[in-house]
């Protein structure tokens, strides 16, 4: 579960007003999509949430685990994705995955098969030694998002994850976070690709200049509006 | 179609000149230019020196009618400085800029993209020569009957000077980078470019024994006798020397002109050349370095299960990273670890020279039993460790990944205390240093063996806490090259005053010791030393904890 009551965030000493009194509440079991134009502060919501960026006000809470206060306990509730899969170069994708096991204290038996459970959907088996350096993009992110579930996060926060996947990963990503969450999960994502937020999200919210313009399930969305998709209902709400 | 060379070239002065000021002045600011004249300032006794040389140089060489040798010896010493250096700085340049990717599709010759980052090293090189070459044409100029020709031509063939070595460096560059695959290996160029620059200061440390007599005309006169085989062969193979000191030398009149036109000739030349090397070999060697490489290893199951098997604590899983991100990166390694080895080395040498201390002999025992021989040792080993940048850059060099870290369900004073040990373990490497030269000079009592061990292991982590501070207060996160994380970081040169602002605590507290009880020297040092660093244990923690969350990047 993610609570953000009247979370504010600004840069260059105030002048700019990233994220403005945004309240938000993501439900166990719920996967979330997160929409909104660019700069409009998805990520930097995001990196309020996982604890990258402290708030200048409001709270925000990790499954009951304040982010500010209670740091580390929050920490240990979540996984996050980052928009640039950028990881210790110079470190086997192995090496990496065991450093991520250690960190977390993942066990044995439960880290061997999630790596050959992740690899094997990836496909990332035959680059599991080999050092990240010579990883592609795409490698890079399905390398990230192995180490993000290697510990069965209850709460689990991507950031454009389907960026540089190619369409089998993708899928396969989509299929994970549906899994994760039939596990009683929760997963909170960012995407532009309105397609896959309106096919996979119980519920959204599209954010613009920092605020929340609207959120709920499809069904809300659309009352209201004119438009049917969420494509229509996006541009309609972000035009204004 | 116009050509491109002038935009490009526009972008790439304006990108070298930049790049220059904010290394020199440390700051992108406009502001950071009024500190250039106060950084030439500071070598102006290098350039004296040099000068005087010059001079000394010129008396001895003008008694048989040699004066002009002096141009020749200077102007091949600035061409070569040009070219040993110019390897190196013409393959970053060439194919290792971050522009490359934008640069190479636009529609533009290979050669045109080389003679715009060619022209970008050549402003840099103009500043390597200067404090070699300038010294020398202006005390020829003074010294010597010149033609009024003189001025105009100094100044053409200094800015053509560095032109043939860098176009050699440059063609050397891109035939190396065409027939091999080096350009996949760029740690291995760092380690050669790192062992270059130890060769030199080696090479120089040798070359200032050689001339230990000083600038007395008698000395010098023995040099040029001695060094009779080398000065004639500079003026056998360098030609561009020749010519260029033909041109300029007072009783050249009528070879003056001729030798000037060849020398020009000889740089245009050398430039048409390089063009048509790169339009053939640039983007074959370029291109070639890209791709990505795969083992296609796969792991059995068993070995997956043995290599998954172990589950370390967060400490040493943290210790783990430290090493292998440290000991898998050349240019950290090497700005690590290079100046503790080499220091002693330096710092021994001049004192066993004629004259030194040490000259008569390194056998000290005679002052084995005295109680300031494990404090000096101590000393030493904790300069040795001040002068390691690996505490002073260990949260820098995270970098980017330094997400990673903040993200962690991980206290960061645990993270910091990880950072520690590793800076640790090179501390004790200088204490076995120390402990190997109290051999060599034959203090090494067993007391005193046992005082540096204890005492170099607690220094070692006063010193690595205190770099970690200062590293704590100012990461620089924002590198996009390992080297800017260890070069471009000045938290070594504050480390360097925290340190020693502790050792004139420790050394005060050593003297009062001394005066008070002399028998309490040293276990009451060791006991200072070890408040030292429980303390400095406690602030480093504490800010982490304050300080991790609070870096924005």
């Amino acid at each position: 579960m993610i609570e953000l009551v009247g979370v504010s965030k600004s840069y260059g000493n105030g002048a700019k007003k990233a994220v403005d009194n945004l309240s938000l509440t993501v439900r166990p079991g719920e996967i979330f999509g997160f929409l909104g134009p660019n700069g409009a502060g998805k990520t930097t919501t995001i990196k309020l949430i996982v604890g990258l960026h402290k708030p200048d006000s409001g709270s925000v809470k990790v499954n009951g685990y304040d982010i500010v206060s209670q740091t580390l306990q929050a920490k240990r509730q979540m996984a996050f994705v980052p928009d640039t899969p950028e990881v210790y170069d110079r470190l086997t994708g192995l090496e990496y995955l065991n450093f991520i096991g250690d960190v977390y204290g993942v066990g044995p038996r439960d880290r061997q098969e999630r790596i050959e459970r992740f690899a094997s959907t990836f496909e990332l088996t035959h680059a599991l030694t080999d050092r990240i350096s010579g990883y592609s993009h795409g490698m890079q992110q399905k390398l990230v998002v192995m180490s993000a579930l290697l510990h069965n996060p209850p709460v689990w926060i991507l950031d454009e994850p389907m960026v540089g996947l190619d369409p089998r990963s993708a899928h396969n990503l989509k299929e994970l976070m549906a899994d994760h969450t039939r596990q009683g999960n929760t997963v909170f994502f960012s995407t532009h690709v309105l397609e896959v937020a309106e096919r996979l999200c119980d519920r959204v919210a599209i954010i613009n200049k920092g605020r929340i313009i609207a959120q709920g399930t499809m069904d809300e969305l659309r009352k209201g509006q004119s438009g049917e998709t969420l494509e229509k209902i996006f541009l309609e709400l972000t035009d204004k | 179609m116009r050509s491109a060379v002038w935009p490009l070239l526009k972008v790439q002065l304006l990108n070298s000149w930049r790049g220059t000021t904010a290394k020199f002045t440390g700051t992108k600011s406009r502001w950071g230019l009024l500190l250039l004249p106060l950084i030439g300032m500071g070598f102006i006794p290098l350039v004296l020196a040099i000068s005087m040389g010059y001079v000394a140089l010129y008396t001895v060489m003008n008694m048989t009618g040699q004066g002009h040798i002096l141009l020749t010896l200077a102007l091949t010493a600035g061409q070569l400085v040009c070219l040993v250096f110019g390897i190196l700085y013409v393959i970053s340049a060439f194919y290792f800029s971050k522009d490359l990717s934008v640069l190479v599709p636009l529609p533009v010759r290979p050669g045109e993209i080389v003679l715009a980052k060619f022209v970008g090293i050549l402003i840099g090189e103009y500043l390597s020569m200067a404090p070699i070459v300038l010294p020398a044409l202006v005390a020829y100029g003074l010294m010597a009957n010149v033609s009024w020709l003189y001025i105009p031509f100094a100044v053409i063939i200094y800015l053509l000077l560095p032109v043939v070595p860098l176009v050699l460096a440059a063609l050397f560059s891109i035939v190396l980078m065409r027939v091999t695959n080096m350009r996949r290996n760029r740690d291995l160029l760092r380690v050669f470019g790192g062992l270059l620059g130890v060769g030199l200061a080696l090479f120089f440390q040798f070359m200032s024994r050689m001339q230990q007599g000083g600038n007395s005309q008698q000395a010098i006169q023995e040099m040029i006798n001695n060094q009779q085989p080398l000065i004639q062969s500079v003026s056998r193979y360098v030609v561009t020397s020749v010519w260029a000191t033909n041109a300029l030398r007072e009783d050249a009149t009528a070879l003056g002109f001729p030798s000037f036109l060849l020398y020009t000739a000889v740089v245009v030349v050398a430039l048409l050349l390089m063009l048509q090397a790169a339009d053939r070999l640039f983007f074959g060697g370029l291109l070639g370095g890209e791709e990505t490489r795969s083992s296609g290893r796969q792991l059995s199951q068993s070995e997956l299960a043995q290599e998954t098997g172990q589950v370390r604590s967060p400490l040493w899983a943290l210790f783990l990273r430290e090493v292998r991100l440290l000991n898998r990166t050349p240019s950290f390694l090497m700005a690590g670890v290079l100046p503790p080895i080499l220091m002693p080395f330096f710092m021994i040498f001049p004192l066993t020279q004629k004259g030194g201390p040490l000259s008569g002999g390194t056998d000290l025992s005679r002052m084995a039993d005295s109680p300031w021989v494990p404090l000096i040792v101590l000393g030493a080993t904790l300069f040795l460790n001040t002068i390691s940048a690996i505490p002073s850059s260990a949260i820098s060099r995270e970098g980017r990944w330094f997400w990673i870290s903040r993200s962690l369900p991980i206290p960061p004073r645990v993270q910091v205390q990880a950072k520690m040990l590793h800076a640790l373990l090179f501390s004790l490497f200088n204490v076995v240093i120390a402990m190997a030269a109290m051999i060599f000079l034959r203090v090494a009592t067993p007391l005193n063996l046992a005082y540096v061990l204890v005492g170099g292991a607690l220094a070692g982590i006063v010193s690595s806490y205190s770099g970690l501070l200062v590293d704590i207060f100012r990461p620089h996160l924002t590198w996009t090259d390992p080297q800017q994380a260890m070069k471009g970081n000045f938290n070594s040169l504050f480390t360097l005053v925290v340190n020693l602002l502790l050792a004139l605590v420790t050394g005060g507290v050593a003297a009062l010791l001394y005066w008070l009880a002399q028998p309490a020297l040293m276990p009451g040092l060791l006991i200072l030393l070890a408040i030292e660093g429980w303390a400095l244990g406690k602030v480093t923690g504490w800010l982490a904890e304050k300080n991790y969350m609070e870096y924005e990047f």
